[in-house]
């Protein structure tokens, strides 16, 4: 054999290797760079009196993790979290009075999630005007590639999504630091108020 | 510093930070829009759309004008996309077909996460023919209907002489009414 | 304008007409439409465009100098100065930006922490008033 020939041969078996990995991973190149997934956010911006969003993707990630501080606990556990995140978005607005969105507004943000991958983990309904809240969760295979979380009050929105695998330890983690309280993922949790 | 983009051959363009951050919102669309059909893939995509406006930044002194600027746009982002996807080819070739069966899907379905309503109403099929071209017939295409320029113009861009353009438009879209007449057979015989 | 290959197309039409095709490209058109670039994507050039080393020249003296030596160590001096001053300055720019990148994150992580407290809240609320009525 050639050198060319053993050249063309290696290339060929590493495509081949590459291949067969590549085609194991679902959908990387689109998770890579997820857009925030709900449409609505200008709408709800441009009613809300007070904005927070913050948009955070893998290159950016990257680089916040750079100016983390190894000695603050936040920092430390902040690092452990967005290791392995492709993203995270976060909108939370407040509304000088009730009424700025409305229930099919609601409705069509959580249309947006009821593909094959999403699967709802919580689902509050209050019919005494408290707020609903929607936890939903991407599944692929057994591991958790992503989050989405919808919490409407009457003068408040917010949605969380998170893109990336989650363990369930993650969001342990955030307990005692950021208030995040212990979600457990292996059973859903869907409640109606009465 | 303090000056806007004009038609005039003889003014120089060195916007304000906010006069740049107009630049990328004017252009940002159709940067990435030919980086991603180049590439196939969102990420890389991205990271060749952000080098192509940094490197503007550094030369936006030796732009004169309006259309001078597109010019260099649309020639930066294809030199890029085209070189990025030689680096990665193997990989790229999946990322497409991985992009098109999200696509697919996501029509299919109607009710995955979709990214943005521009995405849910484009037809996957061309697309996801488009991207199975080999890159240099993809940059053309994408110049002559994303870009809507002549071949003559497309020539003078990519410094290509004017029949290699013409011969690989002709071959690409022959090469997409062949695919387009398969899958219209597929669909109609199930 | 004459349409593009009017001539080419006809020869090598494989059974389509010049309708169909019109169409066809048209379609194209519509198809390739420019996407939409993703969401955040301004902020992250002007992002990375901030962190970059600005390349202002430094003030030269207006006065000249005739001996060569001296205008010599003068403009050594003066590009060292830059050059060193560019350095630092880029990596204050760099250390700004990368401070602000930490505070989004630590936000994004604080208002996911607090959504979630409140939906657990509300989880322990609707299971009390469950056991209540039951």
């Amino acid at each position: 054999m050639t050198r060319m020939q053993r050249w063309t041969a290696a290339c060929r078996t590493g495509a081949l290797l590459g291949c067969g990995l590549l085609l194991t991973l679902p959908a990387v190149a689109q998770d890579l760079q997820p857009n925030f997934p709900v449409e609505l956010d200008k709408k709800l911006a441009a009613r809300a009196s007070d904005v927070n969003e913050v948009t955070m993707n893998k290159t950016m990630l990257k680089f916040a993790s750079q100016f983390l501080d190894s000695k603050d606990k936040d920092d430390v556990q902040a690092q452990r979290l967005i290791q392995n995140l492709n993203a995270i978005y976060v909108r939370s607005y407040e509304f000088s009075e009730p009424g700025q969105y409305t229930p099919e507004d609601l409705k069509t943000i959580r249309q947006q999630f009821l593909g094959p991958d999403w699967n709802p983990m919580v689902k509050v309904r209050s019919k005494k005007g408290e707020g609903d809240t929607d936890v939903y969760v991407k599944m692929v295979g057994n591991e958790v590639k992503g989050m989405f979380v919808l919490d409407a009050e009457p003068k408040e929105l917010d949605m969380v999504y998170i893109s990336g695998s989650i363990r369930p330890e993650d969001l342990k983690q955030l307990s005692g630091n950021f208030g995040v309280p212990n979600l457990n993922l292996q059973k859903s949790s869907t409640k109606e108020s009465k | 510093m303090q000056s806007t983009i004009t038609n005039s051959p003889v003014a120089s363009i060195s916007p304000s930070r906010d006069g740049f951050r107009d630049i990328v919102e004017r252009h940002q669309s159709r940067v990435y829009s030919i980086a991603y059909r180049i590439l196939g893939d969102c990420g890389t995509a991205e990271e060749v759309a952000q080098d192509v406006f940094l490197a503007l930044y550094r030369n936006l002194d030796q732009l004169q004008s309006q259309e001078h600027l597109l010019a260099w746009l649309r020639r930066v982002t294809v030199h890029r996309a085209t070189d990025a996807y030689r680096r990665r080819a193997s990989r790229v070739e999946f990322a497409a077909d991985e992009f098109s069966e999200e696509h697919m899907r996501l029509d299919g379905t109607g009710s995955a996460v979709s990214q943005s309503a521009f995405e849910a109403g484009m037809a996957p099929n061309i697309e996801q023919m488009v991207a199975s071209l080999p890159p240099v017939q993809r940059a053309v295409l994408l110049l002559r209907y994303q870009e809507d320029l002549l071949p003559k113009e497309i020539s003078e861009l990519l410094s290509m002489p004017l029949g290699t353009v013409k011969s690989h438009l002709q071959r690409a879209l022959k090469l997409l009414r062949t695919k387009a007449s398969r899958q219209r057979k597929e669909v109609l015989h199930g | 304008m004459v349409e593009f290959g009017r001539e080419p197309h006809d020869s090598e039409n494989d059974g389509f007409d010049p309708e169909l095709e019109a169409m066809f490209e048209q379609e194209l058109r519509t198809s390739l439409q420019a996407r939409p670039a993703p969401e955040g994507f301004v902020d992250r050039v002007l992002t990375r465009m901030d962190a970059l080393p600005h390349h202002e020249p430094a003030p030269w003296p207006v006065r000249t100098i005739r001996n060569p030596l001296v205008r010599g160590a003068i403009a050594a001096t003066l590009l060292l100065s830059v050059g060193v001053g560019g350095y630092f300055e880029h990596q204050r720019e760099r250390q700004i930006a990368g401070e602000h990148a930490r505070q989004q994150v630590l936000l994004a992580l604080r208002i996911t922490g607090s959504t979630l407290q409140d939906v657990r809240n509300k989880v322990d609320g609707n299971n009390a008033s469950q056991q209540d009525a039951n």
